[in-house]
């Protein structure tokens, strides 16, 4: 094959496999979402039930995202910071909630923490309701980006350079001082792209969702689950403008992130480092 | 001390609660009414259809995923053709997505009241709420992975002992065989195994396109949904159980191949 004919089908292939898969499908969302005009696509967003669900999904999300940033970010001091006794193991178990299907997840928890279970019936006769709950959804989300802060704070932690410290405390930095002006700054970068991934794989969520949180409209219905419930009725313009919003959401994010970590000295080579190591482990999730 | 004592407690708990608590769960739950119940629950037929489902979509996604994977990733990694860093962001684009809304933006290019999709009933051919649409679906999903994986392999590997192979004669498939292959192999059987562990376990974007009709376009997990929505618990925990058995292999050979890519990728 000349060179010139394999170039040709390289591009005719990539692009068309591309248009056919991604840019035709994505691009026809934000056309149905305008459909009717700018005005449709606000007063389908600005319905009661739609704004009910935006708002308790981006809220079960960041919190969701901000205990898991916390958590994961001790973890991986844990693991590599401190060699806590069995990391081998543990470290293997990370992914676990990448590997297993997110309806089985839901599932899981409904058997653990439903009102069938021993736990839900004694939370239960304390009038503490544990799944179909907003509580429920904030744990299938914790469950379900689990090992996104881990993974991309340790790396960072692991490159950092032990010298540092040495010479930090060598000249007389307390253990506060060191953890301050030299671990936590390598580390921002991760704990930030931790966070951001962690509230967009929460947005995003649907399968586990749509299980523990009883789908109540105005009260345990997230955004995902009622775009769906859109769909199953016929209503393509208005499942067209969530989708919209979901996706203009996670886009802000992104760029946020990109932004905040842009402006710290050197945080372009760890984030973007980061950012291909996430990538390159992949993620599991997004179901 | 105490702080590293505190700090090694809290992951121990941690771990406990959200890992080995709820996998400790899955196995109760699908044995709860002893193991008989267990077969005679994946032995319905219903089941094993979707298990058989999951497996042939699977299957579809990953062969159509990788050979289209494999040229993307080349025409990325040795910037072979104009308009390569579009395609690069095209590639993540799915990443990004959820999957119910990549289900809908496949209904809404290729469904039945469609342009594209009215053309196509012309000609008896059906994608949405058949198989074609599932794996479509499916590819959607799972198409950064291979990419991902094979890109920064081959830019490490370079074109140099290609090229040497070119120059002694050797022809276009002898030099990927045995030179290109060899050196990405591991990042490609990587990229491979996530693909399926991501296909095997989709939810969102197979039942936006599938319909879930009984026997016919539901797969696995739609299986356990609908089990779960119908009260069925035993039928979605035996379903349940398998996934989750499947996955956990899935697990144990990424750990292995990562250790056979030599690279320690966190």
């Amino acid at each position: 094959m000349s060179k010139t004919i394999k170039k040709r089908f390289t591009f005719a292939t990539v692009s068309g496999f591309l248009l056919l898969l991604v840019v035709l499908p994505i691009g026809s969302i934000f056309v149905d979402a305008f459909q009717g005009g700018f005005h449709a696509f606000l007063s389908a967003v600005a319905q009661p039930m739609s704004l009910a669900a935006l708002k308790l999904t981006v809220i079960t999300s960041l919190i969701a995202a901000l205990i898991n940033t916390i958590a994961g970010t001790l973890v991986a001091f844990g693991f590599e910071r401190h060699r806590i006794p069995g990391k081998t193991l543990l470290n293997s178990a990370v992914d676990m909630p990448f590997a297993i299907p997110t309806t089985v997840s839901g599932l899981t928890f409904i058997f653990l923490y439903g009102p069938a279970s021993p736990i839900g019936k004694w939370f239960a006769s304390h009038g503490i309701k544990l799944m179909f709950s907003p509580f429920a959804i904030v744990l299938a989300l914790v469950f379900i980006t689990f090992p996104y802060t881990i993974r991309s704070v340790q790396p960072l932690l692991d490159d950092l350079d032990g010298r540092m410290e040495e010479a930090a405390k060598t000249l007389g930095a307390s253990g506060g001082m060191i953890l301050r002006t030299i671990v936590l700054p390598t580390v921002a970068p991760g704990v930030i792209s931790g966070f951001t991934l962690t509230f967009s794989r929460a947005m995003a969520e649907f399968g586990s969702v749509v299980l523990v949180s009883g789908n109540l409209p105005m009260r345990t219905q997230v955004s995902s689950v009622y775009l769906y419930g859109l769909s199953q009725n016929y209503d393509n313009q208005g499942a067209a403008a969530i989708s919209v919003v979901l996706l203009v959401i996670s886009f802000i994010a992104l760029v946020a992130q990109f932004y905040i970590l842009h402006r710290q000295p050197g945080g372009r080579s760890t984030a973007r480092s980061s950012r291909i190591r996430w990538f390159q482990r992949a993620d599991r999730g997004v179901a | 001390m105490a702080r590293r004592a505190g700090l090694f407690a809290f992951v121990y708990v941690w771990f406990a609660i959200l890992i080995a608590f709820p996998v400790v769960g899955i196995l109760f739950g699908a044995f709860q009414s002893g193991v008989g119940s267990f077969i005679h629950q994946l032995t319905n037929p219903e089941a094993l259809f979707s298990l058989k489902l999951t497996f042939e979509v699977t299957g579809c996604a990953l062969i159509l995923n990788t050979v289209f994977g494999l040229i993307i990733a080349f025409a990325i990694a040795y910037r072979q053709m104009w308009g390569w860093q579009i395609a690069n962001v095209f590639v993540d684009l799915p990443f990004a997505v959820s999957p119910v809304i990549a289900g809908l933006a496949l209904i809404f290019v290729y469904g039945p009241n469609t342009f594209i999709g009215g053309l196509l009933q012309k000609g008896d051919i059906k994608l949405m709420f058949a198989m074609p649409g599932m794996v479509m679906a499916t590819m959607f999903v799972t198409l950064p992975f291979v990419v991902r994986e094979l890109v920064p392999t081959l830019r490490e590997a370079g074109r140099s002992q290609e090229e040497a192979a070119n120059t002694l004669g050797a022809s276009g498939w002898r030099v990927f065989w045995s030179i290109t292959l060899p050196q990405i192999k591991w990042s490609l059987f990587y990229g491979m195994i996530l693909t399926i562990a991501r296909a095997l376990g989709e939810f969102g974007a197979v039942l936006v396109v599938s319909g879930s009709v009984i026997m016919l376009t539901e797969t696995a997990t739609l299986f356990v949904y609908q089990s779960t929505v119908n009260g069925d618990m035993q039928a979605a925990y035996a379903v349940s159980l398998v996934l989750a058995i499947t996955s956990f292999v899935i697990l144990l050979i990424l750990q292995f191949v990562k250790r056979k890519q030599g690279v320690n990728r966190a």
